[in-house]
């Protein structure tokens, strides 16, 4: 385990990666919700329908390990951030991670937020919500590891919890779409 | 049992199952409130917690 001042330098910079991840997942989400408008002409059933296949092929590829590909850009973020300032490499990294764009994709629980977003008709503070929600989710991770007694056991935790962790994740934000879905376009 | 800002912390409070359990309770509470932005937060939260073992 890393010296206490050490740790106590990569806790300060827990901060701005959870602001940037945050960030991140609002500007995706905003942008995703732009897209809304032009589902608007679709029936309600058929908006419903789209986002209830949507979640149930996610739930399906996660629960059975179907792996298929969603798409996805496959990149890291780049190496050379972290010749930035530590603070704002951190920001950077948080941001992009955040939009999902540049990260591998180990779940279709997101795809399942992205037919939310078009065809769910939710309004600006619904979408800055899911954007909001998914920053902090993702924040999570980090967050708890760090507060963890030893980050080593909690990865082992994460590996042995996450036969269950992923399917489950992912039933819960099918379920919450369609339930938010409905509510929204009735 | 103490995390890395010396603050005493149970173990469980820190397993990633407890953190999908309190995400779900969090959901369901939105659900019983009938909250569509309380909704969309727990929702967003989930999936983006369902990205932990992402590299």
């Amino acid at each position: 385990m890393a010296a206490p001042s050490v740790r106590r330098g990569v806790d300060r910079l827990l901060v701005p990666l959870c602001a940037g991840l945050v960030l991140g997942g609002v500007v995706s989400a905003c942008g995703l919700w732009l897209l809304s408008g032009l589902a608007e002409p679709l029936w309600p059933a058929l908006r419903l329908g789209l986002v209830a296949a949507l979640a149930g092929a996610a739930v399906t590829d996660d629960a059975l390990r179907l792996g298929w590909r969603w798409p996805q850009n496959l990149r890291q973020v780049p190496q050379r951030i972290r010749y930035r300032e530590p603070a704002v490499a951190m920001v950077q990294f948080g941001f992009e991670l955040g939009t999902g764009m540049r990260t591998f994709v180990t779940s279709a629980a997101p795809y399942v937020l992205i037919g939310v977003l078009v065809f769910a008709g939710l309004s600006i503070v619904g979408a800055l919500a899911v954007g909001t929600g998914f920053g902090a989710g993702r924040a999570l991770m980090p967050l708890l590891r760090a507060w963890h007694h030893a980050p080593g056991d909690w990865d082992q935790r994460l590996q042995r919890a996450d036969r269950w962790l992923t399917p489950t994740a992912t039933a819960l934000t099918g379920v919450a779409a369609v339930w938010l879905t409905a509510v929204t376009l009735s | 049992m103490t995390g890395a800002a010396g603050v005493v912390r149970p173990q469980a409070m820190t397993d990633p199952r407890t953190a999908l359990i309190a995400l779900a309770l969090a959901l369901l509470a939105a659900v019983a409130l009938r909250g569509p932005v309380a909704v969309a937060l727990a929702m967003g939260g989930i999936a983006g917690f369902s990205l932990s073992g992402s590299p």
